[in-house]
């Protein structure tokens, strides 16, 4: 059964024999026809290389290529192509394991199939703008790809799908372009460098058709003696996606968005309008102080060319001042909300827009008397990192490393701090810090979908930790500490001043001991020394450094049990 | 300290900063005492007079600010600083007339 478009393309004789190459989807169709469910027929091994590979589907909006899901794997980048034929008008989206890849041009809609020339052939569907396809880059490895069609219609139709090889750098890229349906379209890798001032504003780049389409004047060159922010946004025609390298090494992908008519009436050049606007592929990132050169990529290429604009702006050392007023996050500023429990797991935070971006849950305040394990993480959707603050304005302590971005969402998200902590796609970071009062500010360096969460927990010993308020007395010499129930064991840490040599670890000594006669040191050396309680394999701090002097006393009336003690604090006792 | 003994005692504060040793004058009665380091490292050695006859300790010395067990900043580079800056040796311990001449009487 056809419906009387298809009729329609009955009348193309050429075209009614280019469909008996549909044979399976055909028997689809015939179902879908017929008022009853389209039953799955994949998964359907796609070979990368091999070709068009047609699909069909029946009735609804929106409803998945019964042939679905796609299924491919390659040892390198491939290019995946989906372009409707025949009667023009569907549009499609293209999904793995429910996370939206791409999405397919936006095309004029023609549900009675008025084109007097419709073509089955998808080469030729490809080079004519009125058909939807979509054109998009994956990275290497197995995939599994299903197609929805979300704007069905007749009903009844057909489209195709091609996986190739493909690169625009290097000769095997060269090489694989020849096999991608792009082919003698591909942009060119960037001839000259093009030097960027760091808040000098927007720089234009521009790049061709092909996939991907390197921007022609990269690579984009520019250092600084502190971090720095990079955006880079699409402007004109939208549907476009960016991939920014160094080198080899991917550093952001821009936003994933929907394809729009081009050209259209919302369509702006404004970079400061397009960054606003949330339908234009955007990225902001922060790269570290050394000198750069960042090459992008158009990953998706719809539009078979396009404008973009790139800037880099330095960044204050530390935002996420407190109560500045400085935080993007939905204005509730960054004042004193995160009090932390010691041992209390898990705290959540989050942050908004911006980068950098600082957490509205700041500081994190928490008072330990005794050194403690700070962890912290991202979560939720990956490519975030992190910087943690001491204090207001104050020191960094650490930096979580960036992992790259992800889509959002997608396979595997979490936000179950364990989880996130132990996955290593994730930005995370484990630092200690001594006893003390701590306020810690979160920001959020890479911020690639303008808000984010994580976690931070601070672990520390329970019980009272031994080996403070350390003393030495002159005689082996003889060190006393105080005692504790949070240790498990102590070592003494000895380290020889005079003669020099490489410090010992003396002990372990039993958590129930307060005291250490040090007599194995030879007369007239100087060592100075510490003790750090255990709790099992972790150290628990250090306590006050020590040093002694053998062999300096003199005279008739040696002062005796001369003791010195520093109680943790700048004061001597003696 | 020790309890009495002499009749008066010296308590020389040495910064391991370069800066001159501070003699501290204690009566004969002392059994302790406290000194304000400022946060620097400093050693200490104390002697003893009781009628003509003189005495002093080893050395001792503190690194304030290394211990993570308190509020206080880590600052456990200090010895090494101190070490790589000379202060040690700026100061002579062995060579002190003071503190180096007498027996090892430990």
């Amino acid at each position: 059964m056809v419906n009387h478009r298809w009729m329609k393309l009955v009348g193309y004789g050429a075209l009614v024999l280019g469909m008996a190459t549909l044979a399976p989807s055909e028997t689809v169709m015939g179902a879908a026809a017929n008022g009853g469910p389209v039953q799955p027929l994949g998964p359907t091994a796609i070979t990368v290389g091999g070709g068009w590979r047609a699909f069909s589907w029946g009735a609804g909006a929106p409803v998945t290529a019964p042939d679905s899901p796609f299924t491919f794997s390659h040892s390198s980048s491939v290019v995946v192509t989906v372009v409707d034929v025949a009667c023009v008008g569907d549009e499609f989206t293209i999904v793995s394991q429910g996370v939206p890849l791409a999405y397919s041009t936006k095309v004029t809609q023609d549900p009675e199939c008025n084109d007097p020339s419709p073509t089955l052939d998808p080469a030729v569907a490809l080079d004519r703008v009125e058909y939807s396809r979509a054109v998009f880059l994956l990275s290497a490895g197995t995939h599994s790809l299903d197609v929805q069609i979300t704007t069905n219609m007749s009903g009844t139709r057909t489209a195709h799908i091609r996986v190739d090889t493909g690169s625009c750098e290097g000769s095997a890229g060269a090489g694989a372009q020849a096999a991608n349906p792009n082919r003698g379209r591909a942009g060119r890798v960037g001839p000259m460098a093009t030097a960027l001032t760091v808040g000098g504003g927007w720089v234009p780049f521009q790049w061709g058709a092909g996939l991907p389409a390197c921007a022609e004047d990269g690579p984009y060159t520019f250092s600084h003696t502190d971090s720095v922010k990079v955006t880079v946004v699409d402007t004109v025609c939208r549907g476009n996606r960016f991939r920014v390298l160094e080198g080899t090494t991917l550093v952001e992908y821009t936003s994933l968005v929907g394809v729009a008519f081009c050209p259209d009436a919302a369509d702006t050049e404004d970079p400061d309008t397009a960054l606003a606007a949330g339908t234009y592929s955007k990225g902001t990132f922060t790269l570290p102080a050394e000198a750069h050169a960042l090459a992008i990529q158009a990953i998706a290429n719809p539009h078979g060319a396009g404008l973009g604009f790139i800037r880099v702006d330095a960044q204050p050392a530390n935002p996420c001042t407190f109560g500045s007023g400085r935080s993007s996050s939905a204005g509730r500023g960054n004042v004193g909300q995160g009090a932390v429990t010691i041992n209390g797991g898990w705290a959540p935070f989050v942050w908004g827009t911006g980068a950098p971006a600082c957490s509205t849950d700041g500081p994190f305040t928490f008072t330990s008397t005794a050194q403690v394990d700070v962890k912290v993480t991202t979560a939720g959707c990956r490519g975030a990192a992190l910087k943690v603050y001491s204090q207001s304005g104050g020191t960094l302590l650490q930096t979580t490393p960036g992992r790259g971005r992800g889509p959002c969402p997608a396979p595997g998200d979490t936000t179950t701090a364990d989880t996130a902590f132990a996955d290593a796609s994730y930005s995370h970071a484990a630092f200690t810090l001594p006893a003390g009062t701590h306020a810690l500010a979160i920001e959020a360096t890479a911020n690639p979908f303008g808000g984010g969460s994580g976690f931070l927990r601070v672990d520390g010993p329970t019980g009272t930790v031994g080996g403070k308020n350390l003393t030495i007395t002159t005689g082996n010499p003889d060190l006393r500490w105080d005692a504790g129930t949070a240790q498990t064991a102590y070592y003494i840490v000895r380290a020889p001043i005079t003669p020099p040599a490489a410090a010992e670890l003396l002990g372990p000594v039993g958590p129930a001991e307060v005291s250490y006669d040090d007599a194995t040191v030879p007369a007239g050396t100087f060592n100075c020394y510490l003790v750090a309680p255990l709790d099992g394999n972790s150290t628990l701090g250090l306590g006050d450094l020590l040093c002694a002097f053998d062999g300096l006393s003199a005279g008739s009336i040696i002062p005796g049990a001369f003791t010195l003690g520093l109680n943790q604090s700048p004061t001597a006792t003696l | 300290m020790p309890a009495g003994g002499a009749d008066s005692y010296t308590l020389l504060a040495i910064p391991l900063t370069g800066a001159p040793a501070t003699p501290i004058s204690l009566p004969g009665t002392a059994t302790s005492t406290t000194h304000a380091t400022g946060g620097l490292p400093y050693c200490y050695v104390l002697a003893g007079v009781r009628g003509g006859a003189f005495g002093s300790t080893n050395l001792l010395c503190g690194f304030p600010g290394v211990s993570t067990l308190s509020a206080a900043e880590s600052a456990w580079g200090q010895l090494q600083s101190a070490i790589e800056a000379g202060a040690l040796g700026g100061h002579s311990l062995q060579g002190s007339t003071t503190w180096a001449a007498g027996p090892d009487l430990r």
